[in-house]
């Protein structure tokens, strides 16, 4: 009984320190979820419920992953500055596109976040169109990459698990393992760039790139989808068998 | 598959091609324009799967539950039209809907003017055909052919077109509000004053409500608001909410799943998307770097292709996890808060990247601090602790198996496991005597007690003076009389003799209902209230029996309701008698806190209960008087003689036009059941009981 004033006063200082999340967080866990029901709920709840009142799931997104995003995007707008010969207008799209991608975190809205990766993205590829430099390319993009992946994996786990949930393990493992295949990638890429397709012609490098695309692509879409069905199929089999 | 296999050896020739290229042994120059038709191909594949992007859903798979509150309940007229029917009688033949709607409400307008106006129904249907049962026009005009809509003002207009409400909805909101105001806006004589003893401050609940109701949504009131009606807060017009028959259709479920699972158990398998695209893009950037000889460009391409790699390149473990649930108290009392911790180990020998847990809080518990969520990862062997508090009411509760979704580090494939770990909480209803003494009727069995009859005996409060018979006790002879006059004469007291009654909940689907979908529904409130009552009427020295009515079993299975029998507790009394009292109510199947799923036959349970009644005994029905069904049952065992008492828990609210006409049906239905002279004492929501027996005494004169 005590805590009920507590976890009341709680939850409504929250909604007036982000009045912006507030509004509309329920777009993050998708649309099926009403978006204002637990606010409500809660709310009108206060005066008639003698019980405590119990704990609204926010499904907004965490705060770690939400902050890395932001940080990694921040960086990715940065490195435009290190390509010589980059005016400053892709530099201030750049971060346009950063706080394109914030808003999308602070509003939960995944569809905000691409648009905002996508157009860091672009101003990079325009700063690198012209010049020979690629290091700050390749930095950039496992930033951009690393905003938008940690952008998503926070509003994921919002929506399961909810921002109150102790998920900063998890989302430590995921940053960790995002940044590792991004460095490799650039590094394997990098590695071959500087020794491998210095005296290459054109031709060939791109003939090996869209070889390693298209394998990619053929290569993982079999792997993934015959796992799948080979791992429901198996597990259903002898897990159904319990009681 | 075929197209799959296709992508893959183009992929392959390509790379041979290219090798043989690089390495001198094939003479092969691109030319610029094959170089330029490679790098528009991979844009247009690009921009193709940006759209995969768009279509993708995103849905929290089964962590959607929310096994952290209460089972959702509904409240009383989620329905219109089914509030409407409460007052219908047989529905003749088909009627269009919105001339149903005007019928339907014309009988309630019948039915409350009758009612609470002493109007005859001649006098009432007069009443309508003339407008003068409200003071509301709209609604009026609603009703009435005869009379005419109140001609607005342009600003009203403008309005009205801004708001965008057909003008049908908005009479009926008016109409509706005015129906629930008839009765307590003091334009007419009130209804019998002696009939319902409670009701000045009934009125005022009511008002109060409302002005509270007024205030939340200011926004709205001012929006809904005419120039006619400006002090009354409309409700909103929603005719079908959500459908009235099931409660899981809408919003996320309340359980993590429905079947009971020992050990681990895999719900589906499901593609998370959370990668898509990235190929896609990554494809654009060497298109474009191709085009435009960038290196960089075509190496930002090669970052984004090694991250569809990984995508693509792991699969879920498939965990072994070990779940141990620790309470802080498993015997709680109603309302304490009990700290669950859950320790998660990780018993394979694979390490386990990405675990998202929900805990299966039961549904009837609600988590008032801390999370029953918890997102990590596992090495072999490790575990974790989580740890929340719910607060525990009454009734017994076990754990739903948890939910486990495993991910694989890349996070685009996710399986789905329930892990059982059987937890149970079982929480007796406290047996705390009431302050003020239990609503009774003043017929009792033959053995002394001290709830006191009408009829004269000994005892401690006077009650006549009769002429003196031979073996009069000396005591009870009236000397003062007896030394004025010289008569002899004796007084009489009083009789003061034991109650013998039994408790009935209405614990029918039916009676599961709250004003809001997490309060306390009426069935806990009123098992709860049995408790009470019959703590103190054992403190009293009578003797209390239990009965219950509605579903026994909640899975749905035949099987679990056909072994156990329907609540029967005869009357007796003691220690003993007590104890049995409480775990019935924390344990039986039918007082169960969770909403069954389908409606019992109920019937047969009552004739069962009035075939065990034996003569003189009382009866308490505690039921919130929701449904037709509910006053029958009270009229039915009244009939046989055993007095009836109602205590009904109020689960009516007034947010919509349904739940305001629900809310009047209740208030006809009990006005019905005052005149046919079995008391009916409303328990608002916001009081307690103590308070609610308190009043009712008060009323009473302080009288038993």
């Amino acid at each position: 009984m005590t805590s009920t004033p507590q976890t009341e006063t709680e939850t409504h200082t929250g909604d007036q320190s982000a009045p912006a999340t507030a509004t509309d967080d329920g777009e993050t866990s998708s649309g099926e979820n009403p978006p204002a029901d637990d606010r409500t709920g809660t709310g009108s709840g206060a005066g008639t419920d003698d019980d405590a009142g119990p704990v609204s799931l926010t499904r907004k997104p965490t705060v770690f992953s939400s902050g890395c995003a932001f940080g990694a995007a921040f960086v990715a707008a940065a490195t435009t500055l290190f390509v010589p010969g980059t005016d400053a207008a892709v530099f201030g799209v750049a971060v346009l596109g950063t706080l394109t991608l914030g808003v999308g975190l602070l509003r939960g809205r995944p569809q905000v976040i691409d648009i905002g990766a996508l157009v860091i993205f672009a101003t990079l590829i325009l700063a690198g169109i012209e010049t020979p430099t690629v290091e700050p390319l390749i930095a950039g993009t496992v930033a951009t990459v690393l905003a938008w992946d940690l952008g998503h994996s926070g509003l994921d786990l919002g929506a399961q698990l909810g921002r109150e949930a102790q998920t900063i393990r998890l989302e430590i493992v995921q940053l960790g393992s995002s940044l590792l295949v991004g460095l490799l990638a650039g590094t394997i890429g990098y590695g071959v760039y500087v020794f491998g397709a210095s005296g290459q012609p054109t031709a060939a490098v791109a003939l090996l790139l869209l070889a390693a695309a298209l394998i990619t692509v053929g290569l993982g879409a079999n792997r993934s989808r015959s796992s799948g069905r080979r791992g429901r199929g198996g597990r259903a089999g002898t897990r159904n068998r319990r009681p | 598959m075929n197209r799959r296999r296709t992508v893959l050896l183009l992929g392959l020739l390509a790379l041979a091609v290219g090798i043989a290229v690089s390495v001198g042994v094939l003479e092969f120059s691109l030319t610029e324009t094959a170089i330029m038709g490679v790098g528009l191909l991979a844009v247009l594949i690009g921009l193709r799967a940006l759209g995969l992007r768009r279509g993708l859903e995103r849905s929290p798979g089964s962590a959607r539950a929310e096994p952290e509150r209460r089972a959702a309940v509904l409240a009383p007229g989620e329905s219109f039209s089914q509030s409407l029917a409460a007052f219908q009688r047989v529905t003749d033949g088909y009627a269009v809907q919105g001339r149903r709607t005007v019928d339907g409400l014309r009988a309630a307008v019948v039915a409350v003017c009758t009612r609470f106006r002493g109007d005859s129904v001649a006098e009432a249907t007069d009443r309508i055909e003339r407008g003068n049962w409200t003071d509301d026009r709209i609604a009026a005009a609603f009703l009435s052919d005869s009379v005419e809509v109140p001609s607005r003002s342009i600003l009203d207009r403008v309005r009205t077109a801004v708001d965008r409400e057909p003008s049908f909805q908005r009479s009926v909101r008016h109409t509706v509000a005015a129906i629930a105001a008839v009765g307590y806006d003091g334009t007419s004589a009130a209804a019998s004053a002696s009939a319902e003893s409670g009701r000045g401050d009934e009125g005022d609940a009511e008002r109060t409500r409302g002005a509270d109701s007024s205030s939340d949504s200011s926004a709205n009131t001012a929006a809904n608001t005419d120039g006619n009606t400006p002090e009354r807060s409309l409700p909103a017009y929603v005719y079908q909410p959500r459908s009235a028959t099931s409660t899981d259709s809408d919003g996320p479920p309340r359980r993590t799943t429905d079947n009971t699972i020992d050990g681990i158990s895999t719900l589906r398998t499901r593609q998370t998307g959370y990668w898509t695209g990235i190929g896609a893009v990554a494809l654009l950037a060497v298109g474009i770097g191709t085009l435009a000889e960038a290196p960089g460009v075509i190496l930002a391409g090669v970052v984004g292709i090694g991250y569809a790699g990984f995508a693509r390149a792991f699969e879920p473990p498939e965990p072994d996890l070990a779940i141990e649930r620790t309470l802080s108290n498993e015997e709680p009392d109603p309302g304490d808060e009990v700290e669950v911790r859950v320790t998660i180990t990780n018993t394979s020998s694979r390490f386990v990247p990405d675990l998202r847990f929900v805990d299966g809080v039961p549904p009837g518990l609600a988590v008032t601090d801390g999370s029953s969520r918890l997102g990590t990862a596992l090495r072999p062997g490790e575990s974790v602790g989580l740890e929340y508090t719910v607060t525990v009411q009454r009734g017994k509760h076990e754990f739903d198996p948890a939910l486990a979704l495993v991910r694989d580090l890349s996070r685009s494939t996710e399986h789905e496991y329930v892990v059982g770990s059987e937890t149970t909480v079982v929480c007796e209803p406290e047996l705390r005597p009431v302050a003020a003494p239990v609503p009774l009727r003043t017929t009792a069995a033959s053995f002394a007690g001290r709830l006191t009859t009408t009829e004269g005996g000994t005892g401690t409060t006077f009650h006549s003076v009769r002429e003196y018979r031979p073996n009069d006790p000396l005591s009870r002879i009236d000397w003062n009389r007896r030394a004025k006059s010289g008569e002899l004469a004796t007084l009489s007291f009083h009789e003061e003799r034991a109650a013998r009654v039994v408790v009935l909940v209405d614990a029918r689907e039916r009676s599961f209902l709250a004003p809001e979908p997490d309060a306390a529904h009426a069935v806990d409130r009123s098992v709860a209230a049995a408790g009470r009552i019959a703590a103190s009427l054992l403190a009293e020295g009578d003797t209390v029996g239990l009965a219950g009515i509605g579903p026994v079993g909640r899975d749905g299975t035949t099987s679990a309701a056909s072994m156990s029998e329907p609540c029967w507790l005869a009357p007796a009394s003691g220690r003993d008698h007590e104890i049995r009292f409480q775990e019935l109510l924390a344990t039986h199947p039918q007082f169960e806190t969770m909403p069954p799923a389908a409606e019992s036959r109920w019937l047969s349970q009552l004739r069962t209960i009035r075939r065990r009644l034996s003569a003189e005994t009382q009866i308490v029905f505690l039921s919130p008087l929701c449904d037709s069904m509910a006053p029958t049952i009270a009229r039915r065992l009244d009939a046989r003689g055993h007095a009836v008492t109602v205590v009904s828990p109020d689960p009516t609210t007034d947010r919509t036009i349904g739940h305001q006409l629900a809310a009047t049906a209740r208030r006809v239905r009990r006005f019905d059941l005052q005149q046919a002279g079995i008391p009916v004492i409303d328990w608002q929501s916001t009081d307690s009981i103590d308070e609610v027996f308190a009043r009712h005494a008060a009323g009473r004169g302080g009288r038993r």
